[in-house]
């Protein structure tokens, strides 16, 4: 899955809006995204994808404003091998 | 303490370390061998043929594997006449390094090594300032000579810290540190000074002057701002046959080494071996092996703690320093049939552990793993033990001691009148279950074993310092020491802060903070300086492992199983509560998996005596 729609996707359930009203410029604090939110995200993001983010991505998320930045992080980070089989 | 010259003369001065290191290299080769290597070899199992050439190298290798030399820098603090960085260069493929020692003996001899891209300096720790980074750093048994024997615990601890930032600072980011530390163990402080009693005068009169090993809790306090614990082993059975190889060595050569030292110097080191092994045999001191990395971000402490700031523990009986039962209920008591839909068959609500990542095998199996794991270790008595389980939860640890361990006598403690409500109605052979605080435990008679997985998060509250915490924490581990027969072990399984900063709110407070504290009123997690200083005085330590990622690997399945009934849990609990539990499992999982916490596994061994 693409790891923009996982995103928004993610960003939907956690923030319970419809997908449709996630964009990319988005600030987290307009989604009332706190760092709370923001760990359900990843996790709900690596579920969907499969993909395990490396620790400086999770560690870097912290300063990230937009969701834009948060898709560039994310491409940058890349797919680790699966934290564990997909359910 | 920032200034290099009044921290060297906190430690053993250089007359002092020339007195030991600096008799004749030949006396020294008679007894350590060709390699000249002076501290704690790593031997093979007792049946398995070994050599003490063989057991040095392997220590080294130890190392050299798990900082990852090749085609990297090291710096070793300490360095002896030079055979690590020599076997890092040549065998592991190291690319730089630097020795310190403030022997001109061993730094000549360690310069004739001509290694290449080492060098071996003449110079204290306390001075030195690298031009380049270091990817990683050793110091193997070097903190003895640290902080000198008239300083207090308080003072060592400021030394260490000293220590610990300078290695930070000479570090990369994510570079790692390779330790092995002589520890005081049944013997403390004040115990291990001269004049009480004749091992503790040859020590520290004739071998090793000016010089005082440290309490464990003492160097966790000196590295934990700055280093996260990747690997921890107690070794100490080690150096008993390192002394013996030593002193069967030194007895080959009795005659060469009395014309070397003299008569009176000669005598003095056959009873400084023999001393030494009985030093590990009794445990007095202990040898630990310790892999740390350090932190991307220095941990900022609310309190810097003294060992001396620790408040006295209360009598048992007292208030209970730690969640009352309807806090500690609130979070237990949700529902049984929904935990039943996440947690799974065994209904255990504390981490698993895989052999490693690529163990495949799901939550159950890793479940039965982590309690193998501890009683293999527990119940090594044979016959019938008597066992006590402190947070027994909804059963798990006891079901799976009674059906794989042969345990038929068993007591188990919990807060939550659900959990004991389960257990009523799926009991557990020869298992007591009591809705009962530990602070209020009058055992019948003695336990052979006490597990507790998962309970010490609500021993201290939210809203107290670290040095009420070590007091509260103190207060159990006394509690625990009095109910274990001699020879008696704990299993300690906690969640604890890794990266957190120490607050009196759980990680700092802010969004997640108020969150978990929401989830567990009245609870607080420990930061490990203060679980090493609450069972010092009490117990020997003889497994501490930081696993993270077996957690976050638990909190994974339960998530996962917790979304797959998303709505039948709705049912039984509502919308609201199962989101709050979504939110949790997630945020715990990264939590976990940045290190903001971590999740401590301890196997702890009753002293013979309360350590004064």
């Amino acid at each position: 899955m693409d790891i923009d729609v996982a995103l928004r996707d993610s960003i939907a359930r956690v923030c319970g809006v419809p997908a449709e009203q996630v964009n990319p410029n988005s600030t987290l604090e307009e989604l009332g995204i706190d760092s709370l939110a923001a760990a359900e995200i990843i996790t709900d993001v690596e579920i969907r994808t499969g993909i395990e983010l490396p620790m400086d991505v999770l560690r870097g998320l912290g300063q990230l404003r937009t969701v834009a930045e948060i898709t560039a992080q994310l491409r940058a980070g890349g797919g680790q091998a699966p934290l564990q089989s997909q359910p | 303490m920032t200034n290099p010259g009044r921290l060297a003369a906190l430690g053993t001065s250089p007359a002092a370390i020339m007195h030991h290191y600096d008799l004749p290299e030949d006396f020294f080769r008679l007894w350590l061998g060709p390699d000249m290597v002076y501290s704690c070899g790593w031997w093979r199992d007792a049946d398995l043929p070994d050599t003490l050439a063989q057991a040095q190298d392997r220590k080294i290798d130890f190392f050299a594997g798990r900082l990852g030399v090749q085609g990297r820098r090291v710096l070793d603090v300490g360095c002896g006449w030079g055979a690590l960085l020599d076997r890092f260069a040549r065998v592991h493929g190291a690319a730089s390094g630097v020795g310190l020692t403030l022997s001109p003996g061993q730094a000549g001899f360690a310069a004739r090594r001509n290694v290449a891209e080492v060098s071996y300096l003449l110079q204290n720790w306390t001075g030195h300032e690298p031009s380049v980074p270091y990817d990683a750093i050793t110091c193997i048994e070097a903190t003895e000579h640290f902080a000198s024997d008239r300083l207090t615990p308080d003072e060592k601890v400021e030394v260490y810290r000293a220590f610990f930032d300078r290695a930070a600072s000479w570090l990369r980011p994510g570079g790692r540190m390779g330790l092995q530390l002589i520890c005081l163990d049944n013997v403390g402080h004040g115990g291990s000074r001269a004049g009480r009693g004749p091992f503790t005068d040859l020590i520290s009169n004739d071998i090793f002057p000016d010089s005082m090993s440290a309490s464990l809790s003492e160097l966790v306090l000196g590295w934990e701002t700055h280093f996260e614990l990747d690997e921890f082993l107690d070794h100490s059975r080690h150096y008993q046959r390192t002394f013996r190889a030593w002193t069967l060595a030194y007895r080959e050569s009795e005659a060469l080494a009395r014309s070397l030292v003299g008569p009176d110097r000669c005598r003095t080191y056959a009873r400084y071996f023999a001393a030494g092994e009985a030093f590990f045999r009794l445990r007095e001191q202990s040898l630990y092996r310790v892999i740390l990395t350090k932190r991307p971000q220095p941990k900022v402490w609310a309190v810097p703690m003294r060992p001396s700031d620790i408040p006295g523990a209360a009598e048992p009986g007292g208030e209970s320093a730690g969640a009352s039962a309807s806090a500690v209920g609130s979070h237990y008591d949700v529902s049984n049939s929904f935990y039943q839909l996440w947690l799974g068959p065994s209904m255990m609500y504390s981490s698993a552990m895989w052999a490693d990542t690529a163990d495949r095998g799901d939550l159950e199996q890793a479940l039965h793993r982590k309690i193998d794991f501890f009683a293999t270790r527990l119940l090594t008595g044979g016959g019938s033990p008597r066992v006590l389980d402190v947070g027994c939860g909804w059963g798990g640890t006891l079901r799976r001691l009674a059906q794989e361990h042969q345990v038929t006598d068993a007591v188990g403690l919990t807060l939550s009148g659900a959990q004991l409500d389960y257990l009523t109605r799926h009991p557990v052979p020869g298992a007591d279950f009591r809705l009962e605080d530990w602070n209020d435990h009058r055992p019948d008679g003695s336990y052979d074993a006490i597990f507790s997985f998962g309970a010490f998060e609500h021993f201290a509250r939210d809203g107290t310092s670290g040095p009420q915490r070590v007091a509260g924490y103190r207060r159990f581990f006394r509690s625990c020491m009095e109910w274990l027969a001699p020879g008696g072990r704990l299993a300690l399984e906690t969640i604890a802060h890794d990266g957190a900063p120490d607050t009196d709110a759980p990680l700092g407070r802010g969004p997640l903070g108020d969150f978990v504290l929401s989830l567990y009123p009245e609870s607080l997690c420990p930061h490990l300086g203060e679980i090493v200083l609450g069972f010092e005085p009490y117990f020997e330590l003889e497994v501490l492992r930081s696993d993270p990622g077996d957690f976050a690997r638990t909190c994974r399945a339960w998530l996962t199983a917790l979304r797959g009934h998303e709505h039948e849990a709705a049912t039984v609990v509502g919308e609201q509560v199962v989101r709050a539990f979504l939110r949790y499992l997630a945020s715990s999982e990264i939590q976990f998996r940045t290190r903001i916490v971590t999740n401590y596994r301890l196997v702890l061994h009753r002293r013979p005596d309360v350590r004064v």
